[in-house]
């Protein structure tokens, strides 16, 4: 009933889910409101994760409303579970520093409100409200900048009704006027769900190319010298060589676009300008264009639900993903050990299940060169 | 306590126009390709609304139209015959009086399974689940009887969810 790569991510969703519906339930509110719209917002999985829930939370305040123990009966049992065990750390310092401080734990304090945000927005992985403070790194203008670290992730809503996830360590620039909603990315990868507004294109600048959008969902993704585009929904422009469009994609697109020659393998295309539909995936390196035209679209997205997703891709390029993420890096020089095919669906800051599956399948050692640097080698 | 708790309860847990989507919340659950393909369409048609809308009753929203997925999937997939519930557009569960019935059947036996997996769960998630949720205490003061922080009070509820629904899969729900 259930196929096993695709529920690998969907228990640390049900987690969210349901500390989510707690929240929404037992503070409704602005802030549990914007938080729980803001998660379903990302993803169809989170959909598929708090339905479930939901109806699991049906079934149980059903069941809790029909049980029979008196309020006295459940208190005194409570009681009698060691308080060791039912401690729940709020301040881990506090409680680590033992005896003399414990008391405090017990005591509901203002900073406690403001923690317990914090953890939930650090455990949804993404920064609530409040947190647009630290993503606008610098305002000129109506310009906005937005800026991950290394490991991190950030999901805003743009203006327009637009949402963008950026991925880490990236940078975008959000130019917006009445006559167009222009981004740049300098560096990294976003994922850009694309508010409808035929009077205002939505540009994306990335390295040398511009990607036109009218209501889509697409990823841009940078490299040093290459630019990749991912067509989730709708329709995209590539315009291979950076000039001023005004309306690549006109409203009525969708009738008007021009097939694709089908045949398998990438297609290069000549023209400077391509468009790309749902699925399909184009790399861009000055101005050839290569086209992909049955893109692995969970693949691609998976970061945004914090996962990566390998399909029979090379040890070397793995860890090089796994990089990205992490300030400790895991390199592999084995030339053989280098393109070990791996495949499989890995939480993307747990590099470290795969080290432990790769020890456990092959002859190798991770051995730690320098303080932030490891590698991966045959055991000899 | 049971009685007097209910309608607060209700309201509580999906706002008024609570009882056709209880009726959604209690269908049978779907299976993981139906549940995915629902959640997808959901999804996108949440992605559609006016985001300030959504965010008002984030909740309401998405089951509601969840419900209508449903309903459109199956009436789309199997004509509606033998699933338990159907929805016409409003939400509102369609006149099959079979699959009313089956569908009554289903939803007790599901309580029962719950039941079961609330009594199993440790005395402190167990008080916690049935002080805020029958008794209609707040958190504050389900931590106050309890002795625990807010935040332990909020997480036991969310432990128990995971807990719950780990055992109704396991007993095939």
């Amino acid at each position: 009933m259930t196929r096993p790569e695709q529920k690998a991510g969907s228990k640390r969703l049900r987690e969210e889910a349901a500390r989510l519906l707690v929240e929404v339930r037992t503070e409704p509110g602005d802030v549990s409101r914007r938080a729980l719209s803001e998660w379903l917002t990302t993803s169809p999985d989170h959909v598929a994760a708090y339905l479930e829930v939901a109806r699991i939370s049906d079934a149980l305040v059903a069941a809790a409303e029909q049980a029979n123990w008196s309020v006295d009966e459940l208190v005194s049992a409570a009681n009698a579970e060691s308080v060791a065990a039912a401690a729940v750390p709020l301040y881990p310092k506090v409680a680590q520093a033992g005896g003399a401080r414990s008391r405090e734990l017990a005591l509901p304090t203002v900073p406690r409100t403001r923690f317990r945000w914090i953890a939930l927005a650090a455990a949804v992985g993404i920064v609530v409200i409040g947190g647009l403070v630290s993503w606008v790194v610098s305002m000129n203008g109506d310009d906005m900048r937005y800026v991950t670290a290394i490991g991190e992730q950030r999901v805003f809503t743009l203006d327009d009704g637009s949402t963008v996830h950026l991925n880490t360590r990236s940078e975008l620039v959000v130019r917006f006027d009445q006559h167009r909603r222009r981004i740049d990315l300098m560096q990294g990868e976003a994922y850009f769900a694309v508010a409808k507004d035929p009077e205002r294109p939505f540009h994306v600048y990335g390295g040398d190319t511009v990607f036109s959008a009218l209501g889509t969902r697409f990823n841009v993704r940078l490299w040093e010298n290459r630019a990749q585009v991912t067509v989730v929904e709708g329709l995209v422009a590539v315009l291979a060589e950076p000039q001023e469009p005004t309306n690549l994609i006109p409203a009525n697109a969708e009738a008007r676009r021009v097939p694709v020659p089908s045949g398998s393998g990438p297609v290069v295309a000549d023209a400077k300008t391509i468009q790309l539909a749902a699925g399909e995936q184009a790399s861009i390196v000055g101005a050839a264009i290569e086209q992909n035209e049955s893109a692995n679209l969970d693949q691609v997205t998976a970061w945004t639900s914090r996962r990566l997703v390998f399909d029979s891709e090379p040890l070397s390029s793995v860890l090089e993903e796994f990089n990205r993420y992490s300030h400790d890096t895991v390199r592999v020089e084995d030339p053989a050990l280098s393109t070990l095919e791996i495949s499989g669906t890995f939480d993307l800051g747990d590099v470290e299940s795969l080290l432990d599956s790769l020890q456990a399948i092959r002859r190798v050692e991770v051995v730690r060169e320098t303080e932030d640097t490891r590698i991966v080698r045959p055991r000899t | 306590m049971p009685g007097t708790s209910a309608k607060k309860l209700l309201s509580r847990f999906i706002g008024k126009r609570g009882d056709d989507l209880r009726r959604f919340l209690r269908g049978r659950l779907l299976d993981s390709s139906e549940a995915e393909d629902v959640a997808q369409e959901a999804f996108l048609r949440v992605l559609r609304l006016d985001n300030t809308d959504f965010i008002r009753n984030p909740e309401a929203y998405l089951f509601r139209i969840a419900a209508n997925v449903a309903y459109e999937y199956r009436v789309g997939h199997q004509g509606a015959r033998e699933r338990a519930v159907v929805f016409d557009e409003e939400g509102v569960p369609t006149d099959d009086h079979r699959s009313l019935v089956e569908d009554q059947a289903h939803v007790d036996t599901l309580i029962d399974e719950a039941s079961r997996a609330l009594a199993g769960m440790s005395p402190r998630a167990k008080a916690a689940v049935t002080l805020y949720w029958r008794d209609g205490m707040t958190v504050k003061e389900v931590a106050a009887a309890l002795g625990v922080s807010t935040h332990a009070v909020k997480k036991y509820l969310a432990t128990a969810l995971l807990y719950c629904r780990d055992h109704l899969r396991d007993h095939e729900f």
